[in-house]
């Protein structure tokens, strides 16, 4: 049975349980930093369908730069929860031993790159990687995405235009939620965001990024755009953000617009509606896929809060290959104190 | 990141600046941040400081900004030798080098390179001169200025090339002082917080009971490099010596 298109109940249903999963770990992240177990977060609640969507168009050879509210995108493309607390708590399983803040994610095996603070810093290095992949003659093209707040660095515009020139294999997807921390779009841009790769040779295509099916449908024309090697497509996916830009910031301060959960903005309530009335799921279902997911995320944060912290000498490892005599003679006077 | 080995050019060090979040923040950082995972092995190529008649978009010395980023490395050669053995050097690297070319040297000097494939250590200074008095310390375009001052003055002093600014060869450093107890920093960039602060930092630190003298620093001024006035602003014989005799007479 297919819900919609190409997409299949089963696939739908992995979707939903897999937004279900990034709301969760949300919430659940939210709480734990309000109680001092994990530092910061950036919540992505209201911006799961684009992303699981962009997780199921992508093949596993592409390369993914993701910016750092993108939970649902990590979930879908299979990175286990363990991964994903491990790096919340920069603990010492954590793969990148704990010297990022929270949601900077790097992910090798799963072929995600390394998530910096300034978003829109991250879009000239696709533009390296697409021509290394091109170069190198790697299968795969480069996915990436962003914010709208983005789209108004100067990074962002020489992106643009270097993989326009050199016709690269890059699909920029900007997550258009309505807001750059406190700025609202109507004060980020005049000009409509899909259409700001026109000056540079670049198709654009707007899609409703809170809605699975939309999204989807919308993706499949770009990516099947950049894998025949036409060059990079831009995407704005029109999303919402439901919560604050983090942890660290008080939406009531100068949002204007109501935030309701269960709005008809909310992706997954659409999702959830859609199944139901076509008969796909029921409400039994919809509350069990809650409750295990509440179950599995909960007793995951638990299991990977008991794993001590890295090291405390192994901050002066990877500067370098090996370290100078810098590093070695700091790391010799360092007693571990502070 | 990705299987390739850039050796990238930038045409004036002056120009870098855009690109300098790309550099201290990823570039610097890639393999730190993602605990040893990617690296960037990357040659950044750029010409840099004066004496070209290139007013300042096209003079400044700004090794200071990179030598204060710890996951880049920085050299810069004094002559075609270094040149050619610090880039092979460089290129056997797996992390970014930051390859600063002094070009008022592009023209002014000629050697011959051997054809052998040869390389040029990382992270040690060269001793180009052997002396008793005092230890000159320096690097970059600054080295054949203070060669040439101290020959033609019959200056008893040692010349120290740097070579690698980071990580600087401290012992080469720390062992010129302690052998003259009188040392002179000369290089072109502005002086405050120059390399030749963290070298007198170091002696302070790790030999200072062999100090006779006051470390002095001959410097590029704190201004921003003027055009009409370039030769004011560049350390030559006069500055130089104007020091090497503060330093002998203390």
């Amino acid at each position: 049975m297919a819900i919609a298109g190409n997409l299949s109940n089963e696939q739908a249903i992995q979707a939903y349980k897999n937004a279900v999963i990034a709301r969760t770990l949300d919430i659940k992240i939210i709480s734990a930093q309000r109680q001092g177990i994990i530092g910061f977060h950036v919540p992505a609640q209201g911006q799961e369908m684009i992303q699981i969507a962009i997780a199921m168009m992508a093949d596993n050879d592409d390369l993914i730069f993701a910016y750092y509210r993108d939970l649902a995108l990590y979930i879908q493309r299979g990175v286990p929860l363990s991964l994903i607390f491990d790096q919340m708590l920069g603990n010492s399983n954590d793969l990148q031993k704990g010297r990022q803040m929270p949601d900077h994610f790097s992910f090798k095996e799963f072929n995600f790159s390394s998530v910096q603070s300034p978003v829109g810093s991250h879009l000239p290095l696709t533009v390296g990687a697409a021509y290394a992949r091109r170069y190198t003659k790697k299968k795969g093209i480069v996915i990436t995405t962003f914010g709208d707040g983005a789209t108004s660095t100067s990074d962002f515009h020489a992106a643009l235009h270097m993989a326009s020139v050199f016709n690269l294999p890059v699909l920029f997807i900007c997550e258009n939620n309505g807001w750059a921390i406190s700025v609202p779009t109507s004060k980020q841009t005049k000009a409509e965001i899909y259409k700001k790769g026109t000056a540079y040779g670049i198709p654009g295509k707007r899609v409703d990024g809170n809605d699975l099916i939309a999204s989807l449908a919308g993706l499949q024309e770009a990516f099947d755009y950049v894998r025949a090697g036409k060059g990079p497509y831009l995407v704005e996916a029109l999303t919402y953000r439901m919560g604050p830009h983090s942890t660290s910031d008080d939406p009531k301060k100068y949002r204007v617009d109501e935030i309701t959960d269960g709005s008809e903005n909310d992706p997954i309530r659409r999702l959830e509606n859609l199944m139901l009335k076509m008969g796909v799921i029921d409400s039994s279902f919809i509350q069990s896929t809650k409750a295990s997911a509440k179950e599995e995320v909960d007793k995951m944060l638990e299991e990977r809060m008991s794993i001590p912290p890295p090291e405390s000498s192994s901050i002066f490892d990877d500067v370098y290959e090996e370290p100078s005599w810098i590093q070695e003679e700091e790391r010799r006077d360092s007693d571990g104190s502070d | 990141m990705y299987g390739l080995k850039p050796i990238a050019e930038v045409q004036f060090q002056d120009y870098i600046f855009p690109a300098f979040d790309q550099i201290v923040n990823n570039i610097a950082k890639m393999r730190y941040r993602t605990g040893g995972r990617f690296n960037v092995p990357l040659i950044l190529r750029t010409p840099y400081g004066g004496g070209v008649r290139g007013g300042l978009y096209h003079s400044q010395s700004g090794e200071s900004y990179f030598v204060h980023t710890a996951g880049l490395t920085v050299v810069t050669p004094s002559n075609p030798f270094d040149a050619r053995g610090l880039l092979v050097s460089a290129y056997k690297k797996n992390d970014p080098v930051i390859f600063l070319e002094p070009k008022r040297l592009y023209r002014s000097i000629k050697a011959e390179v051997p054809d052998d494939m040869f390389e040029v250590d990382i992270g040690k200074a060269a001793k180009l001169k052997e002396g008793d008095d005092l230890s000159i310390i320096t690097y970059g375009s600054m080295v054949p200025t203070v060669m040439t001052t101290v020959e033609k003055n019959n200056v008893n002093a040692e010349v120290i090339d740097l070579r690698t600014l980071l990580p600087m060869d401290v012992d080469a450093i720390v062992q010129a002082a302690k052998k003259t107890g009188r040392v002179i920093v000369v290089h072109e960039a502005p002086r405050t917080l120059g390399v030749g602060a963290e070298i007198s930092a170091l002696i302070a630190e790790r030999a200072i009971d062999s100090l006779l003298a006051p470390i002095l620093r001959v410097t590029g001024y704190d201004i921003p490099f003027p055009y009409t006035h370039e030769e004011l602003y560049l350390p030559g014989e006069k500055r130089i010596m104007s020091a090497v005799n503060r330093v002998l007479a203390y």
